[in-house]
């Protein structure tokens, strides 16, 4: 074990470079992030044949599980920097690492608890996991002792939003730090030495740091030259005390965007993919930038399976549909049933007709990377409808053209986008044989749930027609 | 139950324990009289054999047929000792930690020791003694007897010596004779001839660790994986004053380019841990290897010079051999860093 009471031994004597080397022996590959440069550069200049051990790495090697946990130190600041740097790893297991400082066990510990149940989606339960020391860094023979450290509260966030993205599966960014402690009462709690963390984050690559939003001012005052050279981000403990919600903001940048789904059958790809787009500021453009990019196609190619599946020999050609607000709602329609052409419906409004012509262009960008999926994006024809008294009379005005040629069972009438009257004048005009397209998604922070998705699409009965023209 | 207490006429407690056993019997019923009729006959002769004298007529408050039936008992404990004795060279063998080595032959030799104490007993209660346990008593001790070399390695333990002192009827042992003890003195001389010698054991003891400090090697193309973390040990080389140490570090895995990597090896003043550049310019042997230390009292080493070689470090001319040590791991001389 290695403890306070080891590095006064060192700091009695005069450090000369045989004591420089054995130190970085004594703390291996953690050398870099815990000694001071002097002394690995007296250990250097005595044996250049360990640069692992006696070099300042540019950063700290990226590990699936990973955290980057930075302490501030107790004492002996003339061999051990004031900022420590200890990368963790959650990983399943009984323990956490039995080298650990038995206050961090504490901490990841409570982080546990705290976590537990309140994970969205996860089936994984936190209880499950463990903290260990990164196996890059530390080999299983180290043990630090708690009076190294002058406190080990400020790792409860960073160590947060690790085991969240450990349990989502999702690779750590370390470009992205952060310190602060937290109480079940108060929320976010102080930090101690931020200067000294923010600089040695600096020092191995991080760009962003989030700390308590009231500790900024503080970070202005002593520190004012760190703001240039990192983003500091302030967190803001949620009204409810919630810590997921609290550290939302660091969680959308604190892992690396996934690689999208290989297949449509890649569970576990599109799991990913989706607690990432969760991770994301809502309704921001990176969000929807990554849904058009690594959600899209995917779930339009599970609808496509799942509609095709309920088609078994049929084949419809035709779709008629309205331009909804929802545009990746229409979209889905569009591709996954299948069709030749499609009638996309919207009203005279500017914006609806806008919308029609933006969801025709999209798809026509997207032709390319949409057959990789195997996905047909069909000839999209538009057309305006009265949304004035007479709706089924001004849809039926609207459709006659596009489905006079079209065997009934050729034709798919999607009754899913636009009001609720819409969808009732819509079915008015559904005849025997055709076919009803119908969707619904679950909704988590109003927002749909990517993966979620469920079209129906059935074909309608002479008795149903009857029904719906009020016979 | 009554508990021990080491009054001054029960320096041992033997007769609280005869005391104990005779009023385990008297609560006893049936065949549980007979395991507490075993105990009663060792506790008296214990007593007897230390020469104390037992409180009470045993044999008025203990039924004569109880202990007598007891002695069959007695001899299926004393055949048990004989099947131990006849294992003790095996057990020995196997045996590396030198307290269990001598406990082995301690706890046999005690065993005799309550033989001796059923013998006494049994004279003292005037039972028949069955013939197939006078045979096994025998036995017992002719057994004892093949095995002296190795019974003679308790010769001098702190046991053997206390037991000799405080026995009474010591001499009845012939394991705590002067003449057994002669036995422990040939034993040691002849298996020193059969040992290597003084120099013999500095090679072999600089081998084993060199080679325990030698790195795995992983192979010319395997590539080092950043899985796990880089590890290193230290070996140290004691001048004979001790007032010197030579280090030098290998990683305990290694590829072949690993193995063309010059690595230090430096020579450290043993109180402050500074550069002994006193041997700046001195000559050294590291098997092959041969060279000066220069100004710092360093010298450069590639893992494949020496690789191969007993680990034997020497220094200066004429050269003297440094005594190889290996750090322990995290260790910093002793200490629990």
């Amino acid at each position: 074990m290695i403890t306070h009471g080891d590095l006064s031994a060192y700091c009695e004597a005069n450090l000369t470079s045989p004591l420089a080397l054995r130190l970085c022996q004594a703390f291996g590959a953690l050398s870099p992030l815990v000694l001071k440069p002097e002394v690995l550069q007296l250990a250097n200049a005595l044996d250049d044949s360990m640069p692992q051990l006696t070099t300042v790495p540019p950063g700290v090697r990226e590990r699936p599980g990973g955290c980057i946990v930075v302490l501030y130190s107790s004492s002996y600041h003339e061999i051990i920097k004031k900022a420590i740097v200890l990368p963790m790893v959650w990983s399943i297991a009984d323990d956490h690492a039995s080298g650990l400082p038995v206050k961090l066990r504490t901490v990841a510990t409570q982080v546990i608890e705290t976590l537990a149940g309140k994970m969205p989606f996860e089936t994984a339960d936190p209880r499950q996991w463990r903290l260990q020391f990164d196996p890059g860094y530390v080999s299983k023979a180290l043990v630090l002792s708690d009076d190294l450290f002058e406190t080990f509260d400020s790792a409860f966030i960073t160590l947060s939003a690790g085991l969240v993205a450990a349990i989502q599966g999702l690779q750590p960014d370390y470009h992205t730090w952060g310190s602060a402690g937290w109480s079940e009462h108060q929320g976010l709690v102080r930090v101690a030495g931020l200067c000294e963390k923010i600089q040695t984050a600096i020092e191995l690559g991080a760009t962003h740091f989030f700390l308590p939003l009231w500790q900024l001012d503080e970070v202005s005052k002593e520190c004012p030259s760190l703001e240039k050279e990192i983003a500091l981000q302030g967190l803001a403990s949620s009204t409810q005390r919630d810590v997921l919600k609290t550290i939302e903001p660091m969680l959308a940048a604190f892992t690396k965007q996934p690689m999208p789904p290989s297949s449509p059958d890649d569970s576990e790809g599109l799991n990913r993919c989706v607690s990432y787009y969760f991770n994301q500021v809502a309704k921001s453009e990176s969000q929807k930038q990554f849904y058009k990019t690594h959600l899209f196609p995917t779930i339009v190619a599970r609808c496509r399976q799942r509609i095709a599946a309920k088609l078994q020999e049929s084949r419809p050609t035709h779709l008629v549909t309205i331009a909804s607000g929802e545009k990746e709602v229409t979209m889905i329609a569009i591709l996954s049933s299948g069709v030749d052409h499609c009638l996309l419906l919207h009203t005279d409004d500017p914006k609806q007709t806008a919308l029609a012509e933006q969801i025709k262009n999209e798809l026509k960008n997207d032709q390319e990377s949409l057959l990789r999926f195997r996905l047909k994006v069909p000839e999209i024809e538009l057309r305006g409808f009265c949304m004035g008294g007479q709706l089924v009379a001004g849809l039926r005005d609207a459709t006659t053209q596009f489905v006079s040629t079209v065997d009934p069972d050729q034709l798919v009438y999607d009754i899913k986008p636009g009001t609720k009257r819409m969808t009732f004048s819509i079915a008015q005009l559904v005849r025997s044989g055709n076919w009803i397209y119908d969707f619904a998604q679950t909704f988590n922070k109003n927002l749909p749930v990517p993966g979620t998705e469920l079209p129906e699409m059935w074909q309608v009965s002479h008795d149903i027609t009857a029904m719906a023209n009020g016979h | 139950m009554t508990t021990y207490s080491h009054s001054t006429n029960d320096p041992l407690g033997y007769r609280q324990d005869l005391l104990d056993a005779i009023a385990a019997i008297e609560t006893a019923s049936g065949p549980y009289q007979g395991t507490h009729a075993v105990d009663v006959l060792f506790c008296l002769g214990r007593c007897l054999l230390y020469g104390q004298a037992p409180e009470g007529d045993v044999a008025k408050r203990v039924d004569r047929e109880v202990l007598q039936a007891a002695l069959s008992d007695v001899e299926v404990e004393v055949l048990g000792w004989i099947t131990a004795i006849e294992d003790l060279p095996q057990a020995w063998d196997v045996t590396w930690q030198d307290d269990e080595a001598a406990l082995l032959c301690q706890s046999l030799l005690e065993s005799q020791l309550d033989a001796r104490a059923a013998e006494l007993a049994v004279a003292q209660l005037q039972l028949n003694v069955p013939q197939s346990l006078a045979e096994s008593l025998r036995q017992f001790d002719i057994s004892l007897r093949q095995q002296r070399e190795i019974l003679a390695t308790v010769v001098g333990s702190t046991w053997w010596e206390n037991l000799r002192s405080t026995l009474p009827l010591s001499e009845s042992f012939w394991w705590l004779s002067d003449e057994f003890s002669q036995v422990a003195v040939m034993v040691v001389r002849e298996a020193s001839q059969s040992l290597p010698t003084a120099n013999d054991w500095t090679t072999i003891r600089s081998r084993a660790l060199w080679q325990e400090a030698m790195p795995r090697f992983t192979g010319a193309l395997a590539a080092k994986t950043e899985s796990d973390a880089p590890d290193f040990t230290r070996v140290r080389w004691h001048s004979p004053d001790r007032k010197f140490t030579a280090f030098l570090m290998l990683p305990r895995d290694s590829n072949r380019s690993d193995r063309e990597i010059p690595r230090t090896l430096y020579i450290a003043r043993a109180n402050d841990e500074s550069l002994a550049t006193e041997f700046a310019g001195q000559a050294f042997t590291l098997g092959d290897l041969t060279g000066l230390f220069d100004e710092q009292g360093c010298v450069k080493v590639r893992l494949d010079d020496i690789a191969d070689c007993d680990g034997q470090l020497k220094i200066g001319t004429p050269s003297v051999a440094w005594r190889i040590e290996l750090d322990p791991p995290l260790a910093r001389s002793g200490e629990s860093m």
